[in-house]
């Protein structure tokens, strides 16, 4: 059952049909609109195409490349990709211990029925024949061994580890991917300018964790200033915020962040993905005074507020609104930014009461007073916690590496006999070319040839 | 701006030409016209590279942004790689039939296209980048000009008296062009794994994310399954000759949609750099 297993899981037709069919579901699911069913995109494709979703939901085709049956496929080639390697492997150190040892059937065939004959021209002694045809396989970049009336030679042996490389390169980036995948932590998080968040959970706004990932790290996601309008090598980028990494209280990272140019410590990567402006609010119902972040962004196209935040409270008029929005026009280029405060009853459908607040600005809302104690900018980071990043970066290269090797650099073998005698000397020739090359064989001759007709020319 | 139009208008002029002149030899024979057509091909890189070194000062970065740039690119590393293939074997040079129409189109196409100048944003300034789309560009020139290779060898191997079949009787052997289709998928393989590596290394240096399955991420992984099966139907189940032809020749759209129709079709976080941003 095991040699079954393993000879399906080596059989190149299988092979060949297996990358068919993952090319052709990549690109069947790539047509469809990936995501949830209640996401916009897929529920907009539904309404459209009824009859069709019944069909390409049920086969899980919406979320296609987390489907059982995509995994299924990968998994699958995996193990082949893994048997595939293994053969090669035992067949480039087969090759590798035959070294130039001639196979019996090649030297049978060099005796009895060469593919290749180059003559000799005659007054040649067998000892300077040999001399020759050494250095004219020296000069195609064959290693030769010789023999009494006999040269073996190899070049490129190193040439047979290209597909064992590649096809091993490949197994052990397949599952250093799935295993970075189930312990990966990422999420997002808005940081206010002057102030920090530590990496836990309850600090993201959206935060997704592999079954493998080990606890949240804890450390400080430090925002310490944010420029306005960040330069470097000659590319502007805008509003850019200075993020540090602190370890109970030391600094282990820091820097500008930006596209390109993250913030990394150990397995963690710190991107910005965005601003928007930061209201700190002092919510005081005479007793004490409770301090809120309230994160705002812009939408810089339209220059309005996406996603106004807000909260309910239980004041003497009952239970209120308060919203925080962007006001109309608003712009993240703003020297003074305000922030528009709306209230009213819970569940009213419009708030009715607005008021439009500064920094240092407070407005009473059913006997609470609402200040903005601040009013600065925060930067949404993207975090994430992936020890597999440098390994993908590293297997990705062996694989390029290995597939260059035996692509480019394929091994060659050329063995040639002496034959006849002194007055009827001819060479007999056998070669090998990885690739099977069709140029390889007449040009392991014409060497030959030249290095022989040498003799031809001294003698007129 | 002006210059750089001219010089483009001119190469497209010289590439017609040279499409036309491989046209002509073809359908009527005329066995000294491949000479005239390929100075006239190759003659049309030199406006064609100068356009793209004007264009490069002005804007400070490379071809690659917006589909003008990336298409004419495309049709420029097309007739390069015919320009390889002739110096190395001057026999070869009948392969121009098939590669300078297609240059055409593609630099043709480019030409219809909005030339407004785009400029390099936060995402884009990396050297992981400018790897990315050099060794797209190669990958790109490598398979359209093993591509040409098969139509070759299957106008040769339908035989006959057919005058296409004459006009290529002076390429190398029908072996010979066989193995440099297999050398040509070979080296265009290796640039589109090293395109592909650069692309994720980039993908997570901009946005934190090395693959995600966008668009244009999974075509190009398509594309590289498409001739990882050519290379083991060759190497491993010895498909050879007319088959191997029909394989390269078949494998070209799928390489051509990854590179420039996905962008077109499908919403993309990376279609802004052919549609514009």
């Amino acid at each position: 059952m095991t040699t079954r297993a393993v000879r399906f899981l080596r059989s190149r037709t299988w092979a060949v049909r297996l990358l068919v069919v993952i090319a052709a579901y990549c690109a069947v699911v790539t047509a469809l609109p990936q995501g949830d069913p209640d996401s916009a995109t897929v529920a907009e494709w539904a309404s459209a195409f009824p009859a069709l979703y019944t069909v390409t939901s049920a086969l899980g085709l919406h979320q296609g490349f987390t489907a059982p049956f995509f995994l299924g496929l990968t998994t699958w080639l995996t193990l082949a990709t893994a048997a595939c390697a293994w053969e090669r492997t035992a067949r480039a150190l087969a090759e590798r211990s035959r070294g130039t040892t001639v196979p019996a059937a090649t030297l049978d065939r060099l005796r009895t029925r060469p593919r290749l004959v180059v003559p000799v021209p005659a007054g040649l002694a067998a000892g300077e024949v040999l001399d020759r045809v050494r250095s004219a396989l020296a000069s195609l970049g064959i290693r030769v061994h010789a023999g009494p009336r006999m040269v073996a030679g190899s070049g490129r042996a190193y040439g047979a580890i290209g597909s064992p490389l590649f096809h091993w390169a490949l197994v052990a980036l397949f599952i250093v991917i799935a295993l970075g995948q189930m312990s990966r932590a990422e999420g997002l998080m808005g940081v206010v300018t002057g102030s920090s968040s530590p990496d836990v959970e309850e600090s993201y706004r959206t935060l997704t964790r592999g079954p493998l990932h080990p606890e949240m790290s804890g450390l400080e996601i430090a925002v310490t200033e944010m420029d306005p309008d960040y330069v470097d090598g000659g590319v502007r980028y805008g509003p850019t915020p200075y993020v540090e990494l602190r370890d109970g209280g030391e600094v282990v990272a820091s820097g500008f962040v930006r596209p390109n140019a993250p913030l990394r410590h150990r397995a963690m990567m710190i991107h910005g993905v965005s601003h928007g402006l930061a209201v700190v609010v002092e919510i005081d119902d005479g007793v004490e005074a409770v301090a809120r972040e309230v994160l705002l962004d812009y939408e810089a196209s339209s220059a309005t507020g996406v996603a106004a935040e807000g909260f309910v409270f239980e004041g003497p008029a009952g239970a209120t609104a308060v919203v925080f929005d962007l006001p109309e026009g608003a712009h993240d280029s703003s020297a003074t930014p305000t922030v528009e405060v709306r209230w009213g009853p819970e569940g009213a459908a419009e708030l009715p009461q607005r008021a439009e607040l500064g920094q240092g600005e407070s407005v009473d809302v059913g006997g609470l007073s609402i200040g903005v104690s601040r009013l600065t900018t925060y930067a949404r980071l993207s975090v994430v916690d992936d020890w597999s990043v440098l390994w993908i970066y590293v297997l990705s290269t062996l694989v390029v590496v290995g597939s260059a090797i035996a692509v480019l650099l394929p091994s060659r073998a050329v063995w040639v006999l002496v034959a006849g005698d002194d007055t009827d000397m001819a060479l007999h020739v056998e070669v090998r070319h990885a690739r099977g090359d069709p140029l390889w064989p007449g040009r392991v001759t014409d060497a030959l040839a030249d290095a022989l007709s040498d003799v031809c020319r001294e003698e007129s | 701006m002006t210059n750089e139009i001219v010089l483009m208008w001119a190469a497209v002029t010289l590439y017609a030409l040279g499409a036309v002149l491989y046209a002509v030899g073809a359908v009527f024979g005329h066995e000294r016209l491949d000479k005239a057509a390929l100075a006239a091909s190759l003659a049309g890189v030199v406006p064609h590279v100068a356009a793209i070194a004007i264009r490069w000062v002005r804007v400070g970065h490379g071809p690659y942004l917006g589909f003008y740039e990336v298409v004419s690119s495309f049709a420029l590393f097309a007739v390069l790689g015919l320009a390889l293939l002739v110096w190395r074997m001057p026999g070869l040079k009948r392969l121009g039939t098939v590669i300078m129409p297609l240059a055409f189109l593609l630099i043709g196409g480019a030409m219809l296209t909005p030339s407004s100048d785009l400029e390099i944003t936060g995402t884009l300034a990396s050297w992981w980048l400018t790897l990315h789309v050099t060794f797209a560009k190669l990958a790109a020139g490598s398979f359209i000009t093993a591509f040409a290779l098969a139509v070759a060898y299957l106008v040769r191997d339908r035989g006959g008296d057919g005058r296409f079949a004459r006009w290529f009787e002076k390429l190398p052997s029908q072996e010979i062009v066989d193995d440099l289709v297999f050398r040509f998928v070979g080296v265009g393989f290796v640039f589109l794994s090293i395109m592909i590596v650069a692309g994720a290394i980039w993908a997570n240096e901009a946005w934190n994310r090395y693959w995600a399955w966008d668009p244009i991420e999974t075509w190009s992984l398509i594309w590289w399954l498409t001739y990882a099966v050519y290379l083991h139907l060759r190497l491993t189940l010895g498909w050879r000759g007319r088959k191997s032809a029909w394989y390269a020749v078949a494998a070209l759209p799928v390489a051509l949609f990854a590179l420039v129709g996905v962008a077109i079709v499908y919403n993309s976080i990376h279609g802004a750099y052919l549609t514009g941003y």
